[in-house]
């Protein structure tokens, strides 16, 4: 009786470290997930901060390699005029002829626009990068979305094997990619705000500049009128007083008012 | 009847299907964010069944993937862990009730093919509104309509009650529902989602896809619901148990931002993709 009852004690406790390890597991998930919170937080805030793409890009690319390991990280950018996909920012720097050509033949097989179109991080074969340095396993597309427009896409390469990457990874991966393509579009926006503002300060100062030529021409206008009028007024008079030499004459000229003729 | 009524009934069904083992062990890892594309490939490849139907899904034109998709890993790594888990749902619903035939005189090859319809709506709409979970719309669409398979399936009577009043009185199935039992497939939907277990993001579309006003959360995704089961009527995509049209709430259709002038490309984008879904599914029931 009392071994069935220590059976039940060992049994019980057995239960219970099981649930404080499920309880100690979450409560560390937790943890994780309020520290991801800080983190995209923090990164957010750096964005905000930064006034040009340049800055933008390589900050981007940091927190990147916080998230992931990485052979090489590259962000390609549409180009606006083009709709090229044009390499902004990489690092290193001697992967760059290699990250071009991968995106080349990522296009050219037609994976790259199904990355687009999918609008989620996508883990695929390497078409380039693994044949040239074999030690680099996986590939990581990633695109850059907004609901009004892509913007671009960034690619990864890491040692990790593809199939092994966990799943907080690449759901933060998408998350700060998110959150980067939101606030390029911003800075995008301002700037674009901020040249027609521009623009229109310029207009403004080139229409003033015309008012006051205007002006200026209007008031030579003016007096060049009155000395005309005053002209033809003495022409008129002259002319008058020929035709009848016996009438009485006003002995001044009639004055011109803004209202009437006064004579 | 009262709902806890068919709450309790419900409950005591001991044969009411239930999700099976690798959906649920699915489930555990995709909420896990430590698990990886590995973990979840070796829990799918336990079913060889499910790892080669999804493979044939993943490989087939719902995705258009333009090269050919090998390994359950590399279909998880390529569309997501949510994605895979909605697919392997999908089939798994599949497996549960399509073969049982309805004694009701409710016809459930039309009625799979509304859900298809629907499921396809789902995806299509996700397309035209932007969201990008378009696997999740799908699922949505596919099971918004599930509680009337159960009501088919565990109350043949009330349920052929139902199919009749529908038929004589030419009325929605709803309110025919509602005046016989007292209760909606809508609601007896999400008891049997909740049961399953289901995210909520699943459970809101079934239960308020006929009354998306009562709902304050998910509101995208059961608009589109919402509105996908009234085109799916409107252009004759299989049937869903009447020949009624509902009418579209106005909050659900100002919720989706649609132009009016979309209306018509998505319906022929619907009843283009159907017949390729449809196919793609009757493969769901061809085990092996």
């Amino acid at each position: 009786m009392a071994i069935q009852g220590l059976l039940e004690i060992k049994e019980g406790s057995k239960r219970s470290q099981h649930s404080l390890r499920f309880i100690e597991e979450k409560y560390q998930a937790i943890l994780n997930s309020i520290n991801n919170l800080d983190f995209l937080d923090t990164f957010l805030g750096e964005l905000e901060n930064s006034e040009d793409i340049e800055k933008m890009s390589r900050l981007f690319l940091i927190e990147v390699q916080k998230i992931i390991e990485t052979k090489t990280c590259a962000l390609f950018l549409v180009n606006k005029e083009t709709h090229e996909f044009v390499l902004q920012e990489i690092t290193p720097h001697s992967f760059k002829s290699l990250c071009q050509k991968e995106i080349k033949y990522q296009i050219k097989s037609g994976v790259f626009s199904w990355v687009l179109n999918h609008k989620r991080p996508a883990v695929l074969p390497s078409l380039v990068l693994a044949k040239r340095k074999p030690d680099n396993n996986a590939l990581i597309l990633c695109p850059l979305w907004t609901a009004r427009q892509i913007l671009g896409m960034l690619l990864v390469m890491t040692p990790i094997e593809g199939h092994s990457l966990a799943q907080y990874s690449l759901n933060l991966l998408s998350i700060i990619t998110r959150h980067f393509a939101i606030s390029l579009e911003t800075l995008l926006l301002y700037q674009d705000l901020k040249g027609q503002n521009q623009l229109l300060k310029l207009t403004k100062k080139q229409l003033e500049e015309s008012q006051a030529q205007i002006r200026n021409h209007n008031k030579f206008l003016k007096q060049k009128i009155a000395e005309r009028t005053g002209e033809l007024r003495t022409k008129k008079w002259l002319t008058e007083a020929k035709a009848c030499p016996r009438r009485a004459f006003p002995t001044r000229p009639p004055c011109v008012t803004r209202r009437r003729i006064v004579s | 009847m009262e709902k806890s009524q068919l709450k309790k009934i419900l409950n005591n069904i001991k044969d009411i299907p239930t999700l099976p083992q690798v959906f649920v062990k699915l489930t555990e890892l995709v909420n896990d964010p430590r698990s990886s594309a590995k973990d979840l490939g070796r829990v799918v490849s336990i079913d060889q069944s499910q790892t080669a139907r999804l493979l044939k899904l993943v490989n087939s034109s719902f995705y258009g993937f333009p090269r050919k998709v090998a390994s359950v890993t590399e279909a998880i790594a390529l569309i997501g862990f949510n994605a895979v888990k909605n697919l392997c749902l999908s089939i798994s619903i599949f497996d549960l009730f399509a073969d049982s035939n309805g004694a009701s005189g409710f016809n459930r090859e039309k009625f799979w093919q509304h859900s298809i319809g629907c499921a396809v709506g789902g995806k299509v709409l996700a397309k035209y509104i932007g969201y990008p979970e378009k696997e999740e719309l799908f699922i949505a669409g596919l099971l918004h309509d599930i509680g009337k398979l159960l009501l088919d399936q565990f109350f043949h009577d009330i349920f052929q009650q139902i199919t009749t009043l529908v038929r004589e009185r030419d009325m929605l199935m709803l309110e025919a529902e509602r005046e016989v039992l007292g209760l909606t497939h809508a609601q007896v939907g999400q008891m049997l989602a909740e049961r399953w277990k289901l995210p909520f993001k699943l459970v809101d579309p079934i239960a308020y896809h006929h009354q998306p006003r009562k709902s304050r959360r998910f509101v995208k995704e059961i608009a589109v619901v919402h509105l996908a089961d009234i085109l799916c009527r409107a252009i004759d995509l299989g049937w869903g148990g009447d020949n009624r049209i509902p009418e579209v709430d106005k909050e659900s259709w100002k919720t989706l931002n649609l132009k009016l002038s979309a209306l018509e490309p998505i319906m022929r984008e619907m009843e283009r993709e159907f017949a390729e879904a449809a196919a793609i599914i009757s493969n769901y029931q061809l085990r092996n």
